[in-house]
């Protein structure tokens, strides 16, 4: 009660002060008159007794500032009195304002936004109950048979009696789960779209410790028998954004590849599967593949197929070694029943039988965004890191400059009486008032940042789920570290000043001719500093341009201007691979005779889209010698696919109508296959047969043609050899690329193929509809990121560097206008006070650049593999580095030298 | 007055407003007024001192300040005790009671 009451009587002495004020004249007044009164009773004058009692009780003004200071709120009142002159301080040098608080935000924004995504994919942890305790299995080694992998080159892919034989014997594991992400069709309300659905074993969330949001998640019951299982549990987020979140969907059927599911719960908010930036849609147990994947030639019983990856979580105390020694004597009768199976022998079943079974980190999930995203974050990572030591040296810079340039004020008010902690303490508010306009501004550059970056990716690069919003604790560190920074060297130079000498200071900034050099020192280390920082940034950054634009202009292959794609999956709603080639026929013809069109065509598999299959093919007439690699990429395609794509056709023909189903089997391959195996022949007539031999018996196929190389997964890859069938012959046709070739821009057609495709199928959804350009541009996303990020920090810090240079310049060329002006009088020349301001900020840059070049020559080693056909010490970009800051300090001392050339000795020798 | 005005005894002046004010409700003069005729012209109050010790009193909530005319047609500012203020009276009271008594034991021993 009497805290508040303390605290209320103290506000209203701050904010009705004068009324307090008045309150306690008029009581302390009819305190002295009625004191006088009693005086003049005792016989004295009235004159002479007020006289008596003021000077008595001292004066009036003494005893009110004693009451007033009695109270807490006298402390805040100066406080108050401090931010009202930094305000005004700061409004008087705007330029000065302005340059710190953007070079804060610039600071703190830039860190922000780039670790709040390095967080995001680099370093959280699964949001399930101790995730340090999953493991993810690999077995790295040759496998035989049909290998999905996404990343570890399928060493992480094993078949589903695999998995269930692990499951069932080992004893280092609480559990077991077994998890692989699909693209289905769902149907509903009279559309069909994709999604993305987690064929899941029935422990998956048992293992992960997730709850459910509504009703129930899957469990080991529902994981019984091949198509027996017809439940689903949606995700959080997919249940609120196309089913808005209604509790009435539980038990509801939900038609799936035309499969009706029953809808048994919702998983809890938040949860989003094992594989960071891939947010499953629809969990659905494992055993429902055939229906979910359809690959007619494996079932889930095939111990050949290995597709599926699998994730641990451990027993308490186990640890990663225990666990693989323990693991060994399971998993090694289980590879050699699989080698019987297989009919392995020699080499062979040696290599096979020795795989090992290692335990990897699951805390993170599967690393599969991980793969490609943490070298690019890594180094933008450390180039932000660059930015926040140029901004808080240009920070500390500008804050020296400006105690160096109020020592005067500074002696002055302390000549007047001021205390030296008050001044130290306005001061001090000055800095903070900076920190946190910066700050503010900051966490704002922050969100803008990151927006601007989440809206560059294309959706589908497995970036789903992301939080748009900065990270707390990256935000709370860069405050923190230019907060440090800004009191740090904005006390400084005020304790400094505080403690002057004042008579030699006053004195001293009136007749100093070539002015006390006091923090210049310190002042040009920061400048050199940061002009070498600044080096560093724009050679990565050159680098990262070049390769940019090496790979923009890499030669593809491929034709890729007035191209679009379309992706569609009929399997997927349960078609035939005889009705996908029907359809297939259908709509391509259709496509084709469409006004515009020139040609259209289609290949089973993506281009540009990091999918690919490869297998083993045997030459005619070739004897293989050991060491020789059989292995090559394949793809079904149809007729006119070349001139479609823009591919050379070397030798032979295209495929062509007349290839189909029942006519023998035919192949065309690439030159680099050419070469391989046919030196010195004409592969045109040979055959080649896909399999190793024992495993496969398929039929040998005709070599009808020879095209050109042609780039595959990106403008970074390699070429390879590769290997066209027609769709035609596909036994397991399911899925359908379209490429359609335009007179004009082929933007305006899209809608017009889309509801052609409507038309023949009202149930298929239609995907990655764009142009060949922009799924070449997908493809380079990184690159583009990295490129943009680095070159925008690198010209931003290029800029505060140039900012840096230009306040000491113009400081020193303020404190040596008397000098200057005493040099003209006696007859120096201009060119000489022009080399003296030029000399200095020459020198500056050149020795910051200098060491930062030196430190470029090791930095941009480290960004080597991230570099497309251009060397880590491209002399290029050195040049260009050169040149830039060249151009960048001359720009930086055109107005300082321009000041100083124009110095009017009379004028001068007048100065101050 | 034989004797020059002595110092307060730190921490006595709040016991002795307080003390003051039991009796009835007073402006600041008065108290000032009261206090030196009650010692007997020992103690006399500095008006900045005095008027400390009442804003604190005040904001402690053992006293209520409030305006009232004064006889002479004049407004000044009448401080009342709280109930609060009067608990606070008795147990400093009581305390300074034994504080006294104990120095003066030790004063009489030898």
């Amino acid at each position: 009660m009497s805290l508040f009451r303390n605290f209320a009587t103290g506000l209203r002495s701050l904010f009705r002060k004068n009324q307090v004020d008045r309150e306690l004249d008029e009581e302390l007044g009819a305190y002295l008159e009625m004191e006088a009164a009693e005086k003049m009773r005792q016989g004295v004058s009235r004159k002479d007794a007020l006289r008596e009692v003021r000077l008595e009780r001292g004066s009036l003004e003494v005893t009110k500032e004693l009451v007033r200071s009695g109270g807490w709120e006298c402390f805040v009142e100066p406080c108050w009195q401090d931010l009202h002159y930094s305000v005004r301080m700061l409004r008087k040098s705007p330029g000065f304002a302005a340059v710190a608080v953007l070079t804060l935000a610039l600071g703190i924004g830039a860190n922000t936004a780039i670790f709040s995504l390095t967080d995001q994919i680099l370093l959280r942890e699964l949001p399930v109950p101790h995730p340090e305790q999953l493991v993810i299995l690999r077995s790295p080694g040759p496998n035989h048979g049909h290998t999905w992998g996404d990343v570890d080159q399928g060493a992480q892919s094993f078949s589903y009696l695999m998995y269930k034989d692990l499951r069932e014997r080992s004893t280092v594991f609480y559990s077991l789960l077994a998890c692989r992400g699909t693209t289905v069709n769902v149907s509903g309300h009279g559309e069909t779209q994709a999604a993305h659905a987690d064929l899941v074993s029935g422990n998956f969330f048992e293992t992960l410790e997730v709850q459910p949001a509504l009703g129930r998640l899957l469990m080991p019951g529902d994981e019984t028998a091949s198509g027996a299982n017809t439940v689903a549990v949606l995700s959080y987020d997919y249940w609120s954004r196309k089913f808005g979140a209604d509790p009435a969907i539980l038990n509801k059927p939900l038609t799936v590849n035309g499969v009706p599911l029953t809808v048994v719960g919702v998983t809890r908010k938040g949860f989003f599967g094992v594989q960071i930036g891939l947010t499953p849609d629809i969990f659905i147990p494992v055993t429902m593949k055939a229906q979910m994947a359809p690959n007619p030639n494996q079932t889930l019983e095939d111990r050949t197929d290995h597709w599926l990856p699998v994730m641990g979580r451990l027993k308490p105390g186990i640890t990663v070694a225990r666990a693989e020694a323990e693991l060994h004597p399971i998993y090694q009768p289980i590879l050699e029943s699989d080698a019987k199976l297989l009919k392995l022998s020699g080499d062979d079943l040696k290599r096979f039988i020795s795989k090992p079974l290692l335990l990897m980190s699951g805390a993170h999930g599967r690393l599969v965004l991980q793969e490609g995203t943490q070298e690019p974050l890594l180094v933008l990572m450390s180039m932000v890191g660059l930015v926040l030591l140029i901004a808080c040296a240009n920070l500390a810079g500008l804050l020296v400059a400006r105690g160096e340039a109020r020592r005067r004020e500074i002696g002055v008010r302390l000549a007047m009486g001021a205390r030296r902690a008050r001044l130290i303490r306005q001061l001090l508010t000055e800095s903070l008032l900076i920190a946190i306009a910066g700050g503010a501004a900051g966490i704002a550059l922050a969100r803008w940042c990151l927006n601007a970056i989440m809206a560059a990716i294309p959706p589908g690069q497995g970036m789903l789920g992301f939080v748009r919003s900065p990270d707390l604790r990256v935000l709370s560190f860069a405050i923190v570290l230019t907060l440090a920074t800004t009191i740090l060297f904005g006390l400084a130079p005020a304790m400094r000043a505080t403690r002057l000498d004042l008579q030699s200071t006053l004195k001293d900034q009136g007749s100093n001719l070539s002015a006390g050099r006091s923090n210049l020192p310190l002042h040009k280390v920061l400048i050199v500093s940061q002009v070498a920082l600044t080096a560093v940034l724009l050679a990565g950054a050159g680098l990262f341009a070049r390769t940019l634009a090496n790979l923009e202009h890499a030669n593809l292959g491929v034709k890729t201007s007035h191209v679009l794609q379309f992706k569609v999956a009929p399997s997927l709603n349960g078609s035939t691979p005889a009705q996908t080639l029907a359809f297939a026929d259908r709509a391509r013809n259709e496509i084709a005779a469409f006004p515009g069109v020139r040609s259209a065509s289609i290949s089973t598999t993506e281009i540009f889209a990091g999918d690919d299959r490869s297998s083993n093919f045997m030459p005619e007439g070739y004897s293989l010698r050991p060491g020789d690699d059989t292995d090559a990429m394949y793809d079904y395609i149809g007729p006119n696919y070349f001139s479609t794509m823009g591919i050379p056709l070397i030798a032979g023909r295209e495929f062509s109508e007349a290839d189909t189903a029942s006519s023998p089997k035919v192949c065309i391959i690439n030159e680099k296959q050419a070469q391989r195996f046919f030196v010195g022949r004409n592969p045109i007539g040979l055959h080649m047969t896909q399999g190793s031999g024992r495993l496969y018996t398929n039929p040998p196929m005709e070599i009808v043609g020879v095209v050109a190389n042609s780039k595959w997964d990106d403008a970074r890859s390699d070429i390879v050899p590769f290997l066209y069938m027609p769709y035609s012959q596909d036994v397991n046709l399911g899925h359908l690329a379209f490429y359609v070739r335009t007179e004009r821009d082929p933007a305006p057609i899209a809608a017009a193929l889309r509801s052609l495709i409507q038309r023949l199928d009202p149930n298929l959804p239609v995907n990655n509809m764009r142009t060949l350009e922009e799924q070449v541009s997908n493809s380079m996303l990184n690159d583009r990121l990295v490129t943009g990020l680095s070159v925008s920090l690198a010209l931003l810090a290029a800029l505060l560097a140039a900012l840096g240079l230009y306040g000491v310049l113009a400081y020193v060329v303020a404190r040596r206008t008397r000098e200057i002006g005493i040099r003209i009088a006696l007859g120096g020349e201009r060119a000489d006070i022009l080399g003296l301001v030029v000399g200095q900020g020459v020198r500056l840059t050149l020795g910051g650049g200098a060491i930062g070049l030196v430190a470029a020559l090791v930095a941009t080693r480290l960004v080597a593999s991230l570099l497309y056909g251009v060397t880590p010490h491209d002399p290029l970009t050195f040049v260009g580095v050169v040149a830039l800051l060249a151009i960048v300090s001359g720009a930086a001392c055109y107005i300082p030298a321009r000041r100083a050339m124009r110095v009017d000795p009379m004028i001068a020798l007048r100065y101050e | 007055m034989p004797d020059k005005p002595s110092d307060l005894v730190q921490g006595t002046l709040d016991m002795l407003i307080l003390k003051t004010l039991a009796l009835e409700p007073m402006h600041g003069y008065g108290i000032s007024v009261r206090i030196e005729q009650m010692s007997k012209g020992v103690f006399r109050l500095n008006a900045g001192s005095l008027f400390l010790a009442i804003q604190r009193l005040e904001r402690d909530g053992l006293i209520d300040g409030e305006w009232k005319p004064t006889e002479n047609n004049r407004r000044a500012r009448y401080y009342t005790l709280t109930a609060k203020g009067r608990k606070r009276l008795d147990s400093e009271t009581r305390e300074w009671g034994r504080q006294v008594a104990a120095i003066g034991r030790i004063l009489e021993a030898s």
